[in-house]
């Protein structure tokens, strides 16, 4: 008891410094070392780009351009549906709650087909992770590596929202389980506001 | 302003897809037109990427409404990692050096 005061008084907190629950700093955490795995793609990405002589930019504004801007729409309107289902949960407002997961994971769901059809249209022209009709091999391989990391990250969240859609309609879930998700789902949506311009941006081909 | 956070988190929620959308379309735009020869467009574009990241920390992640010791601990490290990495990035320009086009 004297102990706690003591720390208490020297540096605030003592027994939980940083206020926040055990499994929002784990999360926290993880984001943490998430966001270094997608940085450090992303900058050997352009690593690659800025030693080839021949690396291509090859996407022209119609069909890629234009669905991937889609695809950040979708992202972006679940992105501020997540946001609205903390802020029901937080109201204590179940059916709120699970009714703005369920959006935020239809938006999930249309990033997901959309960027899969966007694949398959590269893949189409020839492109694969070792090979491309345009130039240097790594195009393919960092395209492929990026965007599928990220559909991955999207795909494992909208099944992580639907686990957390279920428990909190069933009551099993409790405000914080629903804004640990949101964290996720936000930082899912943040590290594409990256991927869509260092790699569907910059990569625009010339008219 | 924390007083209307309470009172209408929703409708800043809203403002904030709203300004993040408008970023999302002005790089679209600058990428469409042109507008910078690469080198200066991909600083532009990181700069807005930042932006962004930064509203999507603070409003939707509620990072701003953290206590400060959690930012401290998360963000420092990130950059720091991240700016090492950039280190490596001079032996990209090798191959221009030696003349090989």
């Amino acid at each position: 008891m004297t102990n706690n005061t003591l720390a208490s008084r020297q540096w605030n907190g003592g027994v939980s410094p940083y206020g926040v629950g055990d499994k929002k700093l784990g999360m926290w955490l993880f984001l943490v070392s998430d966001s270094l795995t997608f940085g450090a793609l992303l900058i050997s990405t352009m690593y690659a780009r800025t030693a080839s002589h021949d690396w291509p930019a090859p996407l022209p504004m119609w069909p890629s351009i234009a669905f991937a801007s889609f695809m950040t729409f979708c992202l972006l309107t679940s992105s501020l549906t997540m946001a609205l289902a903390v802020a029901a949960s937080k109201r204590g407002d179940r059916a709120g709650t699970v009714k703005y997961i369920v959006f935020t994971m239809l938006g999930g769901a249309a990033f997901i087909v959309l960027h899969a059809r966007e694949w398959m249209h590269l893949i189409a022209e020839g492109v694969r992770p070792w090979s491309n009709p345009w130039g240097s091999p790594l195009f393919g391989a960092s395209f492929f590596g990026l965007t599928g990391l990220h559909m991955f990250h999207v795909f494992s969240g909208v099944i992580y929202l639907g686990i957390v859609a279920l428990g909190t309609g069933r009551g099993r879930r409790t405000h914080e389980d629903v804004e640990i998700c949101g964290l996720y789902w936000h930082f899912v949506d943040l590290v594409w506001m990256f991927i869509f311009p260092l790699i569907y941006l910059m990569s625009v081909a010339p008219k | 302003m924390e007083n209307a956070r309470q009172n209408h988190p929703n409708r800043i929620y809203t403002w904030i897809w709203v300004y993040l959308l408008a970023l999302t379309g002005i790089e679209l735009v600058l990428a469409y037109r042109r507008v910078f020869p690469p080198g200066e467009m991909l600083l532009v574009l990181m700069l807005l990427s930042i932006v962004k990241a930064g509203m999507i920390m603070n409003w939707f992640m509620h990072l701003g409404s953290e206590r400060f010791t959690l930012v401290l601990t998360l963000l420092p490290p990130l950059i720091l990692v991240l700016s090492l990495l950039f280190g490596l990035f001079p032996d990209a320009f090798r191959l221009f050096e030696l003349g090989a086009h």
